[in-house]
């Protein structure tokens, strides 16, 4: 999974700009160059573009500082814009979460230690964080690493909290996304935090991790042992392995849920596990996951697990089916919640 | 059983917008946990786009201390606490990036321990989520054409403009500032029905098709 959105091999010339936005030396868009400060145009010349269309460079803060400054006038005018500003800013707000998937090669240093400490430090000194919304803080000498107008201005564009509500999507409002899932049963199989195991996962070998084991065992201690965390059991029918053993685990806070296996038999290659959740006759098709070497499977559920009855593991061929196509292995009551 | 969303109450790790109403209290503890939270991928964030660990300490700095200074003047619809402190580290890594007259590719020496990025690592729930959020973010990138994610990553990751993006591709200006609003707009379709883009571990084509290009 490498990402090649790299900053290495960019053309100097290119990037060099100035706090008020022209942009001097560009290789070869006269257009680009903003010496007299007009509003930039179109580099075909001729008809100014809608402002509209400025507002994806806006959120990703590709608009030099004059025309970022226009936009936001532009904003405090425009209830369109305002809108999709606020359906898009959550959307570039979750590009960092590419970060979190660099693999090693790609590596990012550490922090240092103490920057923690400087910024605690930095803030006891100041010690006024709370104040009616928008004000500046008085007073309040600059310091080493601060500029002049610290604070988000452009996650607070004018006039920003005059939009009606956009109702929340899922993954950008995870509170109320997860819950919205419940009915397309939405299940990832998770064998470990690491991007790397991850990765692995994701391509169906859980079975290939090894090196991870020990971090793995240990995260499911640490999950089992979490004070929040419900819990339901998963008990072997008679058709599956008497050494298999289960848990579903439910952290309200979390509103995720992690179904933990271990004893089930490694399947061959084109079958797979299944999650099945049972509310009344008709049983709902679940993720499916893999276990490991030493049958150790693990699950990460979205669902509302415990809006249903029961839920039950078969065997399905890759890829899952919609109804069951052989033997219940394993099942849990999940009725009158922790058990 | 109805669930509700109670997290204040549930025994454990706090929300993050209780950890930003204790910050607004003044509450310096609840500025460490926010950074206990997200410093590292704040620093991470800020590091890719400036390439210099000082600079991006910098700039983190910087970001803690708004959100100190500025805490109540978060509320609910500026989005998630995340979004809002990773918006503000962006943006003071771009005003630090265009601050600058003079671009220094240094290679920063790597003499620390590589950097995995297992944010909260005492909730492995709330780092499970995490990681499936990730997953979902880099499949739903990885369906992008690719001129709209090279538009997307030059900026957000590179730092540039939308005329130096355009002089850098040939591509005219309007082009540009369309890829992006049509990509954003795409993206927040495809994570809008989770579960659509990113698919199960048994529909996901391995490798990195997230990002070459």
């Amino acid at each position: 999974m490498a990402m090649t959105w790299s900053t290495r091999g960019a053309d100097p010339a290119a990037q060099r700009g100035r706090q008020d936005g022209s942009v001097t030396d560009t290789t070869n868009d006269a257009s680009a160059n903003n010496d007299s400060g007009r509003p930039p145009g179109d580099a075909t010349g001729g008809e100014q573009p809608s402002p509209h269309d400025a507002v994806g460079a806006y959120l990703l803060d590709a608009l030099p500082e004059a025309e970022r400054a226009s936009f936001e006038r532009h904003l405090a005018t425009c209830p369109d814009c305002r809108r999709e500003v606020a359906e898009l800013a959550p959307v570039a707000a979750l590009l960092p979460r590419l970060l979190e998937l660099e693999p090693e090669s790609d590596a990012i240093p550490a922090p240092s230690p103490d920057l923690r400490s400087r910024i605690l430090t930095a803030a006891r000194a100041d010690r006024a964080p709370a104040r009616p919304a928008d004000q500046p803080p008085a007073g309040v000498p600059a310091g080493a690493g601060e500029r002049t107008a610290p604070g988000p201005r452009r996650a607070d564009p004018p006039g920003a909290g005059e939009v009606p509500p956009v109702a929340p999507v899922p993954v950008l409002n995870r509170a109320v996304g997860w819950r919205r899932q419940w009915l397309a049963a939405a299940v990832l199989a998770v064998a470990a935090v690491g991007a790397i195991v991850w990765a692995l996962v994701l391509q169906g070998r859980l079975s290939d991790v090894k090196s991870e084991n020990a971090r793995q065992a240990q995260q499911i201690a640490e999950l089992r042992s979490r004070a929040d965390a419900f819990g339901w059991t998963l008990a072997p029918t008679s058709n599956g392995p008497a050494a298999a053993k289960g848990q579903v685990l439910y952290s309200l806070h979390s509103q995720i849920a992690l179904l933990y296996v271990t004893g089930l038999q490694p399947l061959p290659a084109g079958k797979v596990y299944q999650v099945w959740y049972l509310k009344g006759s008709q049983p709902m098709p679940g993720g499916t996951f893999e276990v490991n070497a030493q049958g150790q499977g693990l699950l990460a559920i979205t669902t509302d697990v415990a809006t249903y009855n029961a839920l039950a593991l078969t065997a399905e061929p890759h890829g899952g089916s919609k109804a069951p196509t052989s033997a219940v292995l394993m099942s849990a009551q999940l009725n009158g919640a922790a058990g | 059983m109805e669930l509700t969303h109670a997290g204040e109450q549930t025994p454990g790790r706090r929300t993050d917008e209780a950890v930003l109403a204790a910050i607004q209290q003044g509450d310096d503890a609840a500025l460490a946990e926010l950074y206990d939270r997200y410093g590292r991928l704040a620093f991470a964030l800020a590091y890719r786009v400036l390439q210099e660990r000082a600079v991006a300490e910098d700039v983190v700095q910087e970001a803690f201390l708004a959100v100190w200074r500025r805490s109540g003047s978060y509320h609910a619809d500026r989005g998630r606490p995340q979004a809002w402190l990773m918006t503000i580290v962006h943006n003071a890594a771009i005003d630090r990036r265009r601050g600058r007259f003079k671009r220094e590719l240094t290679d920063v020496q790597l003499d620390d321990v590589a950097y995995n990025l297992e944010a909260d690592g005492d909730d492995p729930f709330a780092a499970v989520a995490g990681e499936i959020e990730a997953e979902q973010v880099r499949a739903a990138v990885g369906q992008l054409p690719v001129e709209q994610r090279e538009a997307i990553g030059l900026a957000y990751f590179g730092g540039l403009t939308h005329q130096e993006i355009a002089a850098r591709t040939g591509v005219p200006l309007g082009t540009v500032k369309s890829r992006m609003r049509l990509g954003l707009r795409k993206l927040r379709d495809t994570l809008g029905e989770r579960g659509r883009g990113a698919g199960g571990p048994t529909e996901r084509s391995g490798g990195d098709a997230g990002f070459a290009s």
